[in-house]
């Protein structure tokens, strides 16, 4: 029989505890991970039945910067992330810190107040595009009988306005998780810092630069990291509304990566746009990383 | 020892061969059939059919793959790329249909050429003779689907009692001029009080799958389109996007809609249902579209008020053209991969049988010539559509692998035209341009 010293015994045990997770990242994670990194290198069009897919280098990434609208897809993504993400950690603060405060019916408001996140994207664009109709949205003739507004806003008939109004909706739609998560984070600051600074003086504005603001900036930075990682990839909201019209006007890379996949079959061209954004996103992910262990959260 | 051993082998396997063979003779096929119907074309139509079908062959059953419409293309390309499609695939003709059938280095959908030969069906329809469009879908020459259903469109559709109130004459909506004129008049503030309440015209700006149907045969009618008359050659030399008969088609189309339609981008279900409504006097359809209507409006409506008349003859710059119309079908293909093409064959052809004719009628016109006397007495308006339609030149957008592509570039560009997010110029010249690269 063959003896197994303790600290082997020791290793098989670590290792049973490790290769199931090891095997459902392997097969979930970084095999998709990696296929889609090959295939960004493979020409894969599905329309040209060529069953051996071979490598084609960095044709795939030439043809994606080679595409009319690239220069105005990456503005539009950009545009778009930090508008959303933006209005969705100001919105998101301004609300936690109101609903922080105590008022009659405080819990219903906070209730209420994620129903906007908890909506399907699907019936929220519908809504929204009926709402926003020029001929018969109720919201659009609201407007229209504003003084200083003149006949109904065509809101998804040019580039600009439409991308505005899809970052408007974006930031509607997801700025309760934010308040959520940094209502929790006010709660968590302790009420005798606060009436300390009033014993001394601070007026609220003070209160919030010198208490809450510094407290809660940990959760902050690591939301609004989250937000950018999650804002970057939107496709859903945009494609049910403008499909990225007019004239590419509302084109983020999500949509073009649909495009190429699922309409066009360039399933090499897709790879190598999803290969851009997961570079663009692996930037913040280290950050949020690197702000992870800053904060002791890992050892 | 030896002998023995081989005699009780050969015992134990000539029964198990012969058991085997008795098993494929009654083996049970399943035949599983991709198509986006919805849930009343299911129930009405291809259930019963299948019912039928089913009685007739008991050793094969016919599995339908409920796919949204929505989801149809995508999940289509993905399967035939994985291989797992079904047995019978339906396709719609001006859909990129080369594109999926070149999935595969010999092709995704197998011949049916010999299959149809001399095949009687057993109500005695020949498919060879009977059967519109039977070899409409040819790939290198060999028929690779059989369109059951086919559409036609459009006709303008007018409301009678808008165009009485408002003293339009129906025969002005047959020419181009005569249309925007009349579109004018029945553009309507009927209660004073600053808003229209009818438009004359509408048009869908809205880039949807099924856009192109609607925006094609206005550049066909004006002399333009992709291709001289969406023929081959698919070069891009030959590519005619950017023509003054385009701009011309365009031009007038945004000219419409500023001035006689609802603003914004509205889909082709939002411009139908303000026609059934009322607050839409003139609309262009399709055959499917009087179903829907004779669903959203009341039956004397329905009958009474809809009236018909041909889509516009081109008029404009001291030139006439005759309208072109769009034609399509919803054809079926038997899989490449699939291990029963003679049942699948056998089905598809008892899809154009008279009874499962019948009960398509409902949504689109059928291709069985037999039925068409039963498809007059039962359906009326979308007999007369059919009818009227044959005196026109019906064409097809070209099938070529790029047409996703293509039909994203023509989309597009003229949703952007019609805006006037860019002008007409040069919504058509970038897309002429995109068109280009894409052939190269």
């Amino acid at each position: 029989m063959v003896e197994i010293s303790r600290r082997n015994r020791e290793r098989i045990v670590i290792l049973q505890f490790i290769v199931p997770s090891l095997m459902i990242i392997g097969i979930f994670i970084l095999f998709p991970i990696t296929k889609a990194i090959t295939m960004a290198f493979q020409e894969w069009i599905l329309t040209s039945s060529s069953p051996d897919h071979p490598f084609v280098g960095m044709n795939n990434f030439r043809e994606v910067f080679s595409i009319t609208h690239f220069p105005k897809m990456i503005t539009n993504t950009l545009v778009y992330t930090a508008g959303s993400v933006g209005g969705k950690m100001i919105v998101g603060l301004g609300v936690a810190l109101l609903l922080n405060r105590k008022f009659i019916g405080r819990g219903i408001v906070r209730g209420l107040m994620l129903i906007p996140w908890a909506m399907p994207m699907v019936v929220v664009t519908n809504v929204f595009r009926i709402a926003l109709d020029p001929s018969y949205g109720l919201f659009n003739a609201l407007l229209s009988s504003l003084p200083f507004v003149d006949g109904p806003i065509q809101f998804f008939s040019n580039g600009p306005l439409a991308l505005g109004t899809l970052v408007g909706i974006g930031i509607w739609k997801n700025f309760p998780f934010v308040s959520l998560m940094l209502l929790a984070a006010l709660q968590s600051v302790p009420q005798d810092y606060y009436d300390a600074a009033s014993i001394d003086g601070a007026g609220t504005l003070a209160q919030f630069r010198k208490i809450t603001w510094p407290l809660i900036k940990p959760i902050w930075n690591t939301l609004m990291i989250l937000q950018i990682l999650w804002t970057v990839k939107e496709f859903e909201l945009i494609y049910l509304i403008t499909q990225g019209g007019p004239n590419n006007g509302t084109n983020i890379i999500g949509i073009d990566i649909y495009l190429n996949a699922f309409r066009f079959y360039k399933i090499g061209a897709a790879n190598a746009e999803g290969i851009l954004l997961l570079l663009f996103c692996l930037v913040f992910a280290i950050v949020y990383f690197r702000s992870m262990h800053k904060k002791g959260d890992f050892v | 020892m030896k002998k023995m051993l081989i005699m009780l082998i050969v015992m134990l396997l000539v029964p198990a061969a012969f058991f085997a063979a008795g098993q494929k003779e009654d083996e049970q096929v399943v035949l599983t059939w991709y198509q986006w119907f919805d849930a009343t074309a299911h129930e009405t139509e291809l259930l019963p059919t299948i019912a039928e079908f089913e009685k007739l062959h008991p050793n094969v059953t016919v599995e339908l793959a409920a796919i949204p419409n929505e989801a149809y293309w995508d999940r289509l390309a993905l399967d035939i790329a994985s291989g797992v499609e079904g047995d019978i695939v339906t396709l719609d003709t001006g859909a990129g249909l080369m594109g999926y059938y070149s999935q595969r280095p010999e092709g995704a959908f197998i011949p049916l050429d010999d299959y149809i030969e001399g095949y009687v069906l057993s109500d005695g329809t020949r498919l060879e003779e009977d059967i519109l469009l039977i070899d409409s879908v040819k790939v290198d020459g060999n028929v690779v689907a059989l369109p059951y259903i086919m559409f036609s469109a459009p006709m303008t559709a007018y409301r009678k009692s808008i165009l009485e109130a408002a003293g339009v004459d129906p025969e002005e909506l047959l020419t181009w001029s005569g249309y925007y004129r009349a579109a004018r008049k029945l553009t309507q503030d009927i209660n004073g009080d600053g808003k229209i309440d009818i438009y004359g015209f509408g048009h869908p700006a809205f880039a949807e799958t099924i856009s192109r149907w609607w925006h094609m045969h206005w550049l066909w009618t004006a002399g333009g389109g992709i291709f001289p008359k969406e023929t081959p050659p698919f070069t891009a030399d030959n590519l005619i996007f950017d023509s003054k008969e385009n701009i011309a088609a365009i031009s007038f189309l945004k000219k419409m809609l500023q001035e006689t339609a609802p603003s914004g981008q509205k889909t082709v279900s939002e411009l139908h249902s303000m026609f059934a409504n009322g607050a839409l006097a003139t609309v262009q359809i399709a055959t499917w579209t009087l179903g829907n209507f004779e669903a959203m409006m009341s039956e004397s409506d329905y009958m009474n008020d809809i009236g018909m008349v041909p889509f516009p003859t081109y008029d404009l710059d001291d030139q006439e053209r005759a309208p072109v119309y769009v034609s399509w079908g919803n054809p079926l293909a038997i899989s490449s991969n699939s291990e029963h093409p003679k049942e699948a064959f056998d089905f598809i052809a008892f899809m154009h049988t008279k009874e499962a004719q019948k009960l398509a009628m409902r949504r689109a016109s059928p291709t069985n010539k037999l039925v068409y006397d039963e498809f007059a007495k039962i359906k009326p308006k979308q007999a007369e559509f059919v009818q009227k339609a044959q005196d026109f030149e019906q064409r097809i957008v070209p099938d070529i692998i790029q047409w996703n592509q293509f039909d994203r570039i023509v989309q597009e560009s003229i949703k952007s035209a019609l805006l006037g997010t860019t002008s007409v110029e040069q919504a058509l010249q970038q897309a002429q341009v995109e068109m280009e690269k894409v052939l190269k």
